[in-house]
């Protein structure tokens, strides 16, 4: 014997939502939202670009919203240079200065500064950096180092084969005692998030 | 004034003293830069050249540096310890640098090259170590010789056709042992006397060529001899049989140095960092430099109770040069070789576990356009010395391909431990994996950045159930490397 299903009373004034059910459901809402954060649209970084201009040079950082912290795109506008030398120093000396929001970190620690640029016959570019960049640990933090200076030169400038990252002048085997740093790099498009992978692999027949 | 001294010496110390190399030429004892690195002497190429009537050069075709000296040809890598001598591929324990300008080779060349250290003045009294008695072992097989005791690194040693002499005047007397010649490529040995202070190893006549690999704690240089033993030699069960009372060892069947038994068995584990890099730190002091340690010495452990034989590049807190660690795994023949690390990241998200495999080249578009840039080097100079290192490189591809099996084994199976995410396989040129004759991966098995994690990896029991998740992988992959090949399909 089944008991009948009480009909509901639609007579009855609706009550009012208490406001912790609203709380829970926002939480909730929230909760889903930064969950699937990772496969979603994933958010397009703005840079500086003042106004009347289109941005016109592209920095990847790390996203500091996904746990596998892939590069994503932060385009931004600077004065580019006639001088290929100085056009690409002033890149270089723009990413080390980091994002401008909270959704990307920074992997330089403060104080990393640009010593020297040279870019050898077969496109090789080698980038002399200075300060304390071999501070910290793990092979993420390192990864994140090397490759957002390596793919972020190499998105913008397509003719370049590799990068190579010097020290104070000196070659060194390794940044944090992980990747080898003892030939140059070429860029690696699996670190970059899903969209800007396929903004990269789109581009300029890539 | 006291602080810049002191900071000078401990800068020497750190960064390596540049000392004096004295070598032995023609016109008389020449002295050159040398620096040490991680117990190895390193010395530079050009002055090598410039001491002995050479030249240094950088060849046309592939732009790797060249050193011509005393009718020999080596052509040096900067990115694999490999060295063509006279066409020849030599597999050396470090690999060579540039610093500026300078190529720096380790001082092991100069034994490729036949070139003598030049032997202390008879007049100046002997070194404190003089007088000590090596032990020059002979392995029973007789493809192994094994000078071990305090100086065995620094000891004279030249190759002469088929004689190896070990010694010299003023060097420490050397006893040897092990087993009597004749045994496998070594045909008759006369040991040092206070009148020859030296011993003097001939060869047989299967004798080709060999390799010196350096070890350290207790000092050791290995001579691994190469060549091929009459048949009636080698012929053998895998087991020698006892040698007769009135004959010398019988060999059992010869194994090439980079040959391996047709069974897991051997694993390396590789504690990342030691000694001044502490590598990454988490909260409470905690630092990934002891921890891997805690981990690798369980995992040992662990292993070993299910039949592996399992060897630690360090069991202690002490720095360890990275291209030493892959040495050390080639020169015990080990079947895989596992470095294991502890994350970090500036991001608060970052978690989980990760396992890297080596690259030496990215696989996309790029790396195929420099790869076609490469083969048309290659055609367009003939250089056959170049294209032995290719070849040589062509040889790792079997291991890296082994090594993304492996490291797929391993993410698959701590994706199932408990409270940690997949972050996946991925491939990197890592330093400590490169030349790595096995299957060799890098393993971070967790964030020490992430404060969760951090507290799981400091405990004892999450450092077992990483052991024995490790042990699963290890496992699936013993079954499918130990499995034979089945030839494919036409």
């Amino acid at each position: 014997m089944t008991s009948p299903k009480r009909r509901p009373n639609r007579s009855r004034r609706p009550t009012p939502i208490p406001g912790t059910v609203l709380l829970f459901a926002l939480c909730c809402l929230a909760a889903i939202l930064s969950c699937s954060r990772d496969d979603a649209e994933e958010p397009v970084q703005q840079g500086e670009v003042p106004a009347g201009q289109a941005p016109n040079c592209v920095l990847l950082y790390p996203s500091a919203v996904d746990s596998e912290a892939r590069f994503s795109t932060l385009p931004i506008y600077i004065d580019r240079l006639p001088e290929r030398l100085q056009d690409m120093s002033a890149v270089i000396r723009r990413y080390l200065e980091g994002p401008v929001g909270a959704d990307q970190f920074d992997p330089y620690p403060e104080g990393v500064g640009l010593r020297a640029l040279y870019l050898l016959s077969d496109e090789t570019l080698v980038v002399d950096l200075t300060g304390p960049v071999r501070s910290g640990g793990g092979t993420s933090t390192e990864v994140a180092r090397v490759y957002g200076l390596v793919n972020t030169l190499c998105w913008n400038y397509t003719d370049l084969d590799g990068v190579r990252i010097l020290v104070d002048g000196q070659e060194v085997k390794s940044l944090l005692g992980h990747l080898s740093l003892t030939a140059p790099l070429p860029p690696d498009p699996d670190l970059l998030s899903p969209l800007t992978r396929s903004r990269w692999r789109t581009r300029e027949g890539r | 004034m006291r602080k810049i001294l002191l900071a000078a010496m401990v800068l020497l110390l750190v960064s390596g003293a540049i000392l004096g190399y004295d070598i032995q030429t023609d016109g008389g004892p020449v002295t050159i830069k040398e620096t040490t690195h991680g117990g190895t002497r390193w010395i530079v190429a050009s002055e090598v050249a410039a001491a002995l009537g050479g030249r240094t050069f950088k060849n046309p075709g592939s732009g790797r540096p060249v050193l011509e000296v005393s009718g020999y040809r080596i052509l040096f890598s900067t990115t694999t310890p490999v060295v063509s001598v006279n066409g020849k591929v030599v597999r050396l324990a470090h690999q060579p640098y540039l610093d500026g300008d300078l190529l720096w080779i380790p001082e092991e060349v100069l034994g490729h090259i036949h070139v003598r250290r030049r032997a202390p003045d008879p007049a100046v009294p002997p070194a404190p170590s003089a007088g000590v008695v090596l032990d020059l072992i002979l392995s029973k097989d007789g493809t192994r010789l094994t000078l071990r005791g305090s100086g065995a690194l620094s000891i004279p040693w030249d190759l002469e056709g088929s004689v190896l002499v070990v010694g010299g005047k003023g060097h420490q007397a050397i006893a040897l042992s092990g087993a009597s010649a004749p045994a496998g490529l070594v045909e008759r040995a006369e040991p040092a006397s206070p009148s020859v202070p030296a011993t003097t190893i001939f060869f047989a006549r299967g004798f080709r060529k060999l390799d010196t690999v350096r070890l350290r704690n207790p000092d050791r240089l290995v001579f691994l001899l190469k060549g091929s033993v009459e048949a009636s030699n080698t012929i053998g069960s895998s087991l020698p049989p006892p040698p007769p009372s009135n004959q010398a060892f019988r060999p059992g069947p010869l194994v090439a140095p980079h040959e391996r038994t047709p069974e897991l068995d051997i694993v390396v584990l590789d504690p990342g960092h030691g000694g001044s890099d502490t590598g990454a730190k988490g909260p409470g002091g905690l630092q990934e430099k002891d921890l891997v340690l805690q981990i690798c010495k369980i995992l040992q452990e662990t292993l070993s109770k299910n039949g592996f034989k399992v060897l630690l590049t360090r069991d202690s807190d002490r720095a360890m040069d990275l291209a030493m660690r892959t040495s050390y795994a080639n020169s015990q023949q080990a079947d895989v070789f596992v470095s294991v690390h502890l994350n970090a990241s500036p991001s608060r998200m970052a978690k989980g576990t990760e396992t890297y495999y080596h690259s030496t080249e990215a696989t996309d578009q790029w790396a195929m356009k420099i790869a076609d840039r490469e083969n048309a080097l290659v055609k367009r100079t003939n250089d056959r010395e170049d294209l032995a290192l290719v070849l040589w490189d062509l040889a790792q591809t079997r291991y890296i391909r082994e090594s993304a099996v492996l490291a797929e084994m391993i993410q698959r199976s701590f994706n199932r431990l408990h409270s940690l995410k997949d972050r996946g396989v991925r491939q990197a040129p890592f330093a400590v994996l490169q030349g790595a004759q096995m299957p060799s991966v890098l393993l971070e098995v967790g964030f020490l950045t992430n404060p969760r994690e951090a507290k799981l990896l400091a405990s004892e029991e999450f450092q077992q159930q990483v052991a024995d998740t490790f042990l699963k992988a290890l496992l699936d992959f013993k079954e499918h490397h130990d499995q034979p090949e089945t030839p494919a399909e036409p």
